[in-house]
């Protein structure tokens, strides 16, 4: 199997499907060399500690870029990438899938114009491979440890668990988050501290302490890698939609 | 007839009011997915103030609790759904197992034969939707893609790509659509007018530099209205410049011809310049540039939105600024705008905090009865956050905040404003400096230079975007430097290398080391301008700076350059009657020095200094020289300790020496800390009580 990926935020399913036995090819796609350089170099270096498998043969081709500063919104995106010679000389092999990661547009695009008839997804802990009539899963594949997928994405645990330390004026500090855990293959699981005499989730600058780290984390694994376990269930269910302010934020009450 | 459908995600429904606006259909079908046995909630909210989006404005308004309430909330409405057609589509949601989407959309586009049906992609979970994008000749559906700027496309075979263009959704139907009512001071749906920009202009060109201000800032000296040349300048491009003053407060009006006067908050009521002048300059110029903005607002509050949550946010307002009272009335604080707000709250609810301080509860009821009244209710203290400036561009919405000083880089501050956005105000932010004196340092940070609005998003790609354009005489000074690691110069200014691992100078009565190498400034009339780029990181130095009395008058010292003794030679012969040195050195330069200083110093220095004896095989360890000269008390004559080997010295000196010991470390405990800024960022409009933007 040949598998297609653009280069996005999210790196763990990207690494498990260059792992898959099946892949015997990878093209990867990216706007920047330097990010995909970073990736792989992360990449051999966590296989290499493991010796999982003789690494797939990978060749990189360098796609428009998709960049705010440069006033790349989406639509100059397609009209670069419909006018890219690159693009336009790849073929297309019948043994070829595209794994799903980029964005939306790529993803059309790539369909549209190069005509892929697999997309592989990653869901629910395996591997989808759909076409319009079949769907294939492949649910064996390398699971990589916290420590791994953590590097992959440039973070260590004692990052997270430094950005969870919270300082109480007069008190020493308490690391919040006391274990972090493998909730699926792809998943990390942080347990917070409960609450108790000397921990109040109700107060501000606890509650801006787990915003913070939560949108920390978030940034670093994107958005569907990690959970959060607290007691408190407001910031529980703020967890499901991070994109909204903090319950019960309030500046005036942090100190 | 035109069908669109997409999924639609809990919580967030912006990406499917874009998608609406963007294809302006006649039926929706919004596909709420779950797993097989999954057991969903009745209905999302967002789902319903999406549904009453689509119906209007008051709809969508009433979809939240009452905003009279504690008292009438200045709010400013959405449009609702805008449709070119004057056709509002009817909006169904239709809940499926996620595996079970292509059957669906099988089974809905049997029930609409001979329409245009169309799937967005860009609402809901891509990883259940994408699967669509595979070409399948039995599903009619095209796969389209709706973007920030309302217009959507589809990628057609043999890379042809096909562009609807629709309305964009705006900013102020985003904040209502996401949850949180609003209130936008200044809206610009479309350009300002020529004069209104040409009265702008006229502005922006009579800004004056102002002075320093106090202590090492991030940013300062920030192009204003403040600078008395300011009134000089606009006057004398036929405006009318007025001000009024009260207690210590000031407002300033300043209007020309028939375009409407501008008014703003000038002094603080304890008298601080204010920054508002800002927000407004910020606003036009956007506008006035390449960044092409579909829509922008100066000015926007996002209100709180529950009742409960409005008086919360009140009462915990009013509790800080009691505490910034209570603190001065202890007589542990000066004066500050928080402090002053609160004695004029009590006032205007008819109390007198000196005397009687009224319960928190009974103030922030007289409060809310006092906003009932009021024509121009406040909502600084139910907001969650004020931006200054947002636009809407291709890339979707942008937000500036006006800076004209900063003094301290910190990231709280920053995280807590982040906090209090909602995501979609999150995604892309800028701070706009006017500052003229700018530290390196904030060349890391989402900072663009107002002078480089012009060039819009291009801006953002340049290493200098947070100076000045063009470029001050100073930083230009600042880069003319080159340092290498055998010399230190400028072409424009006279300077003389010196080497040192560590140098003392005298500052206060005090000895205070720097470490390093550095270079001596020949004219001391440079001193403050070099001094101030130093201290905004634009010359690279590891040291603190001081000044002396003395003709050469200042130092400063760099990193990694190493020592090369004829420079320290060339420095000692220039200024040895005033610098205190302490290097590392080998035996000959020892010698060297030693036998170069009878001819600088006078016959002062004492026998034991000139017949010093050094033990060879130490020598090339640390050893300390510090030379003074005889009008210095202490430590008096050069003193050479080596560090492992106690020099050879007769007992009259071995107190010197312990006293030096004692001076060192007393040096070290005394290193001062790395410059940081100021004590703290200007405090926000709205967050806080007392006057925003205060500098």
């Amino acid at each position: 199997m040949h598998l297609h990926a653009v280069v996005g935020f999210s790196f763990t399913p990207l690494a498990c499907a260059m792992l898959l036995e099946e892949v015997k090819s990878v093209t990867l796609y990216c706007d920047q060399s330097i990010r995909v350089n970073n990736f792989l170099d992360r990449f051999k270096k966590i296989n290499d500690n493991n010796l999982v498998k003789n690494l797939p043969e990978i060749t990189i081709e360098v796609i428009p870029e998709l960049n705010e500063n440069l006033g790349n919104d989406m639509v100059s995106l397609i009209q670069s990438m419909k006018d890219n010679t690159s693009l336009k000389e790849l073929e297309i092999l019948p043994d070829s899938v595209l794994f799903f990661s980029g964005t939306p547009v790529h993803i059309l695009a790539f369909i549209q114009w190069l005509g892929f008839k697999r997309l592989m997804t990653y869901e629910r802990g395996r591997f989808l491979i759909s076409s319009v009539t079949n769907q294939e899963i492949i649910e064996k594949y390398n699971h990589f440890s916290i420590d791994e997928i953590l590097e992959l994405h440039g973070l260590n645990q004692s990052k997270i668990l430094h950005k969870s330390n919270w300082e109480p004026q007069g008190s020493d500090p308490i690391q919040l988050i006391s274990k972090i855990q493998l909730d699926s293959p792809n998943v990390l699981g942080f347990y917070w501290e409960q609450q108790d005499n000397r921990i109040d989730y109700s107060k501000g600058g606890l509650r801006r302490r787990f915003a913070l780290t939560v949108r920390f984390i978030q940034q670093g694994l994107g958005r569907y890698g990690w959970n959060h376990y607290i007691s408190n269930q407001e910031l529980s269910n703020w967890c499901r939609n991070t994109q909204n302010i903090p319950p019960g934020f309030d500046e005036e009450e942090e100190e | 007839m035109k069908i669109l459908a997409f999924i639609i995600a809990p919580g967030n429904v912006i990406p499917n009011a874009i998608a609406i606006q963007a294809h302006q259909p006649d039926h929706i079908i919004c596909i709420r997915t779950k797993f097989d046995g999954q057991v969903l909630e009745a209905e999302d909210e967002a789902h319903s103030r999406l549904k009453a989006w689509i119906k209007g404005s008051q709809v969508l308004v009433d979809e939240f609790e009452d905003l009279e309430q504690p008292f009438p909330i200045p709010h400013t409405l959405p449009s609702g759904y805008i449709s070119s057609h004057n056709n509002v589509p009817d909006i169904e949601i239709r809940t499926i197992v996620k595996d079970n989407l292509r059957t669906e959309l099988y089974s809905i586009q049997d029930e609409y034969l001979d329409c245009d049906l169309r799937f967005d992609f860009l609402p809901g979970a891509k990883t259940i939707s994408m699967h669509l994008a595979l070409d399948d000749p039995n599903l009619h559906w095209i796969p389209w893609y709706s973007t920030e700027s309302g217009t959507a496309f589809t990628c057609t075979p043999s890379f042809n790509v096909k562009v609807h263009k629709g309305i964009f959704l705006g900013i102020v139907d985003r904040a209502w659509l996401s949850g949180n009512p609003v209130w936008a001071e200044r809206q610009f749906k479309a350009p300002p007018t020529t004069k209104e920009v040409g009265f702008h202009r006229g502005i922006v060109k009579s800004l004056e530099i102002e002075e320093p201000g106090k202590g090492n800032r991030f940013a300062d000296r920030p192009i204003s209205v403040n600078h008395k040349g300011f009134k000089e300048k606009i006057e004398s491009l036929g405006y009318t410049f007025n001000m009024i003053t009260e207690d210590k407060s000031a407002q300033i009006t300043i209007s020309k011809g028939d375009v409407v006067p501008w008014t703003f908050n000038y002094l603080s009521e304890i008298g601080s310049p204010q920054g508002f002048y800002l927000e407004r300059l910020i606003h036009i110029e956007l506008w006035d540039s390449d960044w092409k903005p579909f829509e922008s607002i100066a000015g926007l509050n996002i209100i709180e939105a529950t009742i409960e949550g409005r008086i919360e946010k009140y009462r915990n307002q009013l509790i800080h600024l009691n505490k910034a009272w209570s603190e001065y009335d202890r007589g542990g604080q000066k004066e500050t705008s928080e402090m002053e707000t609160y004695k004029q709250i009590c006032k205007r609810n008819g109390f007198n905090p000196e005397i009687n301080e009224p319960e928190i509860e009974e103030l922030l009821a007289a409060e809310f009865d006092f906003q009932h009244r009021s024509d121009e209710p406040e909502i600084r203290y139910v907001c969650n956050c004020e931006i200054d400036v947002l636009i809407l561009d291709p890339h979707g919405v942008i937000s500036f905040d006006g800076k004209a000083i900063i003094k301290k880089v910190d990231s709280r501050i920053r995280q807590n404003e982040a906090l209090q956005r909602p995501q979609w105000l999150r995604q892309y932010q800028y701070l706009v400096l006017c500052s003229t004196a700018i530290n390196t340092k904030l060349e890391e940070e989402n900072i663009i230079h107002f002078q480089r609005i012009k060039s819009g998003r291009k801006g953002l790609l340049d290493r200098d975007r947070c100076y000045p354009s063009p470029l001050s005489k100073e930083i230009e000074l600042a880069r003319s430097f080159k340092v290498n690691r055998e010399d230190v110069s400028s072409p424009l200014i006279n300077t003389k290398f010196i080497n040192s691992d560590r140098i003392y100078t005298r500052k206060d009565g005090d000895y205070i080391p720097g470490i390093g190498k550095g270079i001596l400034l020949l004219d001391k009339n440079d001193l403050q301008l070099v001094s101030s780029l130093v201290n905004l990181g634009h010359i690279p130095t590891d040291a603190e700076l001081y000044t002396s009395n003395q003709d050469y008058c200042f130092y400063f010292v760099f990193k990694n350059i190493k020592l090369r003794l004829q420079k320290l030679m060339n420095f000692i012969n220039q200024s040895s009657n005033v610098i205190f040195s302490s290097v590392k050195l080998d035996t000959n330069t020892v010698n060297e020095i030693l036998a170069a200083l009878p001819k600088q110093l006078d016959s002062n220095i004492p026998n034991w200094v000139r017949n010093l004896k050094l033990g060879r095989k130490k020598i090339r360890d640390k050893i300390r020289i510090i030379i003074t000269d005889k009008e210095e008390k202490h430590p008096p004559g050069i003193l050479v300790i080596n560090s492992k080997s106690k020099p050879e010295l007769h007992k009259e000196e071995e107190k010197r020496i312990a006293d030096s010991k004692e001076f060192e470390k007393n040096q070290r405990r005394r290193k001062p800390r790395r410059r940081r800024g100021g004590s703290k960022t200007q405090p926000k409009r709205g967050n806080r009580g007392g006057n925003p933007k205060e500098e």
